[in-house]
């Protein structure tokens, strides 16, 4: 049964082998291969470019945001700085002004 | 081979004269193998020209022009297995083309009586086409390229890189899903 089908698969093939005759392109064939090498290659400078020109915005893009979030922790940590800055400035300021100021009225008091 | 490996040599250092000399040249050969493997003969040529415009752009890859049969057989199998997975996907649309095709070639029919000898053909050519349309797009190439285009074990082997005992399990599974599929439809009686 098994070599049977198999007989049968091999007939079928080797008619089918048959029946292809020999076939030609038609007379456009090689133009028409040509006018696709143009288009490949049209298509083979504009593609690197386009890839290169969406890399540009990518890497463009990924630049701006890390630089964006440089800027904001930057300020962020040198505003709180300035923040804590002038709070303890003004506070060494006031004590040092009231502490001098004691030291110096202490000073004059024990002359 | 068909060409000498000095018109390789000078079709891969940008002769256009000498690559169309070596499509001239296998131009034939390269549509039969396209037409035993695809079975559309309105989209062979188009294929074919797909195979030569790869051929163009890597010609530079080919190291040794004494492979150049092997290496155009591969560019071939490469092209005809991309069509039969772009035509798988779209089986929809094709099926509207067809029947669409199938109306012209009957009325082509009726204009000009066929032979009783080139119905039978065309009989067979259906019913293969029914067949491996139901296995996978590696089983119709390979068995086209061996059972149709009567590659040896040893070209195939060329081909495939890969050795021919690889080979011979290969094309053993392709042929024992083809006669599932042939009994699958056959209970169905689809064939």
């Amino acid at each position: 049964m098994t070599d049977e089908r198999e007989a049968w698969l091999d007939r079928l093939f080797a008619a089918c082998r048959n029946t292809f005759g020999g076939m030609d392109a038609s007379p456009e064939f090689i133009p028409s291969i040509w006018a696709r090498i143009d288009e490949e290659r049209r298509l083979g400078w504009v593609w690197p470019m386009r890839q290169w020109a969406t890399r540009l915005v990518g890497v463009a893009a990924t630049a701006i945001f890390i630089l964006a979030a440089v800027l904001s922790l930057s300020n962020g940590s040198s505003s709180l700085d300035i923040r804590e800055a002038s709070y303890v400035d003004a506070l060494t300021a006031d004590s040092f002004d009231e502490g001098e100021g004691h030291v110096l009225l202490i000073a004059e008091t024990s002359r | 081979m068909l060409v000498e490996a000095s018109l390789i040599k000078r079709a891969q250092s940008g002769d256009a004269s000498a690559f169309n000399e070596i499509v001239r040249a296998y131009r034939k050969r390269i549509l039969g193998t396209i037409f035993r493997l695809i079975s559309r003969p309105e989209d062979v040529e188009d294929v074919a020209q797909d195979v030569f415009v790869r051929l163009y752009f890597s010609l530079d890859q080919l190291r040794a022009p004494e492979v150049f049969e092997p290496w155009l057989y591969r560019l071939t199998v490469n092209a005809a297995y991309d069509y039969l997975r772009k035509r798988r996907r779209s089986a929809d649309v094709r099926m509207a083309d067809l029947s669409e095709e199938q109306l012209s070639l009957a009325d082509a029919a009726a204009g000009a009586k066929e032979s009783a000898k080139q119905e039978d053909q065309k009989q067979l050519r259906e019913t293969l086409d029914v067949l491996m349309d139901q296995v996978s797009e590696d089983d119709r190439i390979l068995l086209g390229l061996k059972e149709l285009q009567g590659l040896s074990l040893r070209a195939l082997s060329e081909v495939y890189s890969v050795s021919e005992n690889v080979l011979k399990v290969r094309l053993f599974r392709a042929r024992k899903r083809v006669l599932k599929a042939y009994d699958r439809l056959k209970k169905r009686n689809e064939i």
